[in-house]
């Protein structure tokens, strides 16, 4: 089976008026289908370069980003959104949710854009908003939802189109402990069911819910270490 | 509240041109009417531009006869255009009558509701009959009833009393605008055969012609005229024709020409509301960045996000187009109801305005959708 994710030479440079700054230097990663992984790393490493990357929303600079055996580099702005619809599942530390708009409707948002049809969109958001516990309140506001509610209807929005990627963004940046912990286990119960889940934080007791850590310093992997007893 | 300001310049605007439009189509309606009264297909004919007059230049009853024989499949009418008046007393009651001096067959070429009797004959014009038929109101006045028939009534005709019998009574039923125009008359109405009212070597000044519904108006009458300057041995230019049809479209031509000068100065309004909103959807895709960064992380194309912003300031400008024509709607009925103007609303004028409008908000709103749609999800996303 091939790789999920192939990553070779990856450079990512910004230009900033005058000055450069080389984001990601040379980075080879490979990542196959189930693995849960966490990226560590101080603010200014490389790994949120590297996650907008992965997620399709930016483009590396050189280097050769595989997804699925798709040539990443080479799409166009369209194709990619069609990409990002269909393959992962974002969640974002600020959560961004719609505002003025009911969680029903932020959840079946991707399933609108993937042209599902209408009845079928509500059911399934009734299902996932269900599974993150929140299926008695689907008529509500994101702004009358507490921060752990609002990422557990992040998280169903991503799982919208089942994509085989999750990719959350310091996911648990914005919330208190017990509310991390909730989140943290739904994340393990999804990569139980077989989705993919890659989360960028750089709180070690976040990452340790992972099955595989990669650190980053430098625009660099300095370290990919694999927890003991999991099997490859 | 921000969305309603800016609706407000499209409503001003559309309202605007909705109101000049009925205005104006309610005017040429008053107008139709009021040609309609006077009759589309009646002209006058007068001597003009005469400097040393002969006594023959003017129409006599037999030149009359002979214009009526030459061209009878032509006209359906042909009189005199003359009227007399007089004060008449019925015991106490005194009234201003004007006797509208006509041919008999007038009541053919124009409606005259007869209310008792009966309308002036061929048999009182040929016999030069001492009969009148009164309007109802001079009836009311005179005798306290309407049916004033079979009553006599001393008039001054010529300088000489005569003593008339009142044969019909009829009720004027010219549009509330046409007496409007007219203002309070202090004369009644009332017809008298011509012939009795004039002597037989009488000449008249001016001709009261009806041509037939299928002629066309002006070359009867430039006929006419030919032959009737033909008669009097004088030139074509000495004598005019006016006709109804002509003038009603000079009027027309008028009011149509200002409502259109009006409507464009209305239509600066919806420009500048147009351009508001453009400026509401740049402010609002401006503080919708990070909400458009989060669609296309879902998944939303460019051409998504387009829409979406395209069919809100259509909807915005709509909404505007739909409030501003109820509300120009509403102010020509009011201002309609105030003078009491029966009031013309085309229906293709609200679909035109409510569809323009719309047209509007996609092409000021193009513009700040394209700047949104285009946006790069990675800077929209980190926008705060």
């Amino acid at each position: 089976m091939s790789k999920m994710i192939s990553i070779k030479n990856l450079n990512k440079i910004y230009k900033n008026g005058s000055v450069e700054v080389h984001a990601l230097k040379d980075v080879n990663l490979e990542i196959e289908h189930g693995e849960f992984i966490a990226i560590m790393g101080q603010s200014g490493s490389g790994k949120s370069t590297l996650m907008n990357i992965i997620g399709c929303l930016d483009r590396p600079t050189s280097g050769e980003y595989l997804l699925d055996g798709i040539d990443i580099s080479k799409q166009e702005q369209d194709d990619l959104s069609l990409i990002r619809n269909k393959k992962i599942g974002f969640v974002f530390q600020a959560f961004n949710l719609i505002p003025r708009t009911n969680i029903l409707r932020n959840v079946e948002l991707p399933m609108i854009y993937a042209k599902v049809k209408s009845s079928k969109r509500k059911q399934r958001s009734m299902e996932l908003l269900e599974k993150v516990g929140l299926g008695d309140r689907v008529n509500h506001l994101p702004n009358e939802l507490s921060g752990g509610q609002k990422q557990r209807v992040a998280i169903a929005r991503a799982l919208a189109n089942t994509p085989p990627i999750i990719l959350a963004d310091e996911p648990t940046g914005n919330l208190d402990t017990q509310s991390s912990e909730d989140i943290m286990e739904i994340f393990k119960s999804l990569n139980n069911d077989g989705t993919s889940v890659i989360l960028v934080t750089h709180e070690p007791e976040i990452a340790r819910f992972a099955d595989r850590v990669i650190v980053f310093r430098d625009g660099a992997i300095i370290e990919d270490s694999q927890k003991e007893g999991v099997l490859k | 509240m921000r969305s309603l300001l800016t609706m407000l310049g499209i409503i001003i605007g559309i309202s605007s041109v909705i109101a000049i439009v009925s205005i104006g189509d309610s005017m040429k309606g008053v107008m139709d009417d009021i040609y309609k009264d006077i009759g589309k297909n009646r002209a006058y004919m007068y001597v003009y531009n005469i400097e040393e007059f002969r006594s023959t230049d003017f129409f006599f009853m037999d030149d009359l006869e002979v214009v009526k024989e030459r061209f009878g499949d032509k006209i359906t009418y042909l009189g005199p255009s003359e009227s007399l008046r007089s004060d008449v007393s019925v015991k106490k009651n005194t009234v201003k009558l004007n006797m509208i001096c006509v041919d008999s067959g007038f009541d053919k070429v124009q409606h005259v509701k007869m209310l008792y009797g009966r309308m002036i004959n061929k048999s009182d014009v040929d016999r030069k009959s001492k009969v009148i038929v009164l309007e109802q109101k001079a009836a009311l006045q005179l005798f306290n009833r309407e049916n004033a028939t079979g009553e006599v009534i001393r008039v001054k005709i010529n300088n000489y009393m005569e003593d008339l019998l009142i044969v019909g009574v009829y009720k004027n039923e010219e549009s509330p605008v046409l007496s409007l125009l007219q203002g309070q008359s202090p004369y009644e109405e009332s017809y008298v055969p011509y012939t009795m009212a004039f002597p037989s070597n009488y000449g008249f000044y001016g001709l009261d012609i009806f041509i037939a519904e299928n002629q066309p108006v002006s070359d009867v009458g430039n006929e006419i005229v030919s032959y009737i300057a033909k008669l009097k041995n004088r030139s074509n230019e000495n004598y005019m024709f006016y006709t109804v049809e002509e003038d009603q479209e000079t009027l027309n031509g008028i009011v149509g020409g200002m409502s259109i000068a009006v409507a464009c100065i209305a239509a600066i309004s919806l420009l500048v509301g147009g351009i508001g909103i453009m400026n509401i959807m740049l402010v609002s895709v401006t503080e919708r960045t990070r909400e458009i960064g989060i669609k296309k992380s879902l998944g939303a194309r460019t051409k998504d996000v387009l829409f979406q912003f395209l069919i809100e300031s259509a909807t915005l400008s709509a909404i505007g187009g739909v409030v501003g024509t109820m509300s120009g709607i509403g102010l020509v009925m009011l201002g309609g109801s105030i003078i009491s103007l029966p009031i013309v609303v085309n229906p293709i004028s609200i679909i035109i305005a409510v569809a323009f409008s719309m047209i509007i908000g996609v092409f000021f709103g193009y513009y700040p959708a394209k700047k949104a749609a285009k946006a790069d999800p990675i800077n929209a996303l980190r926008y705060e």
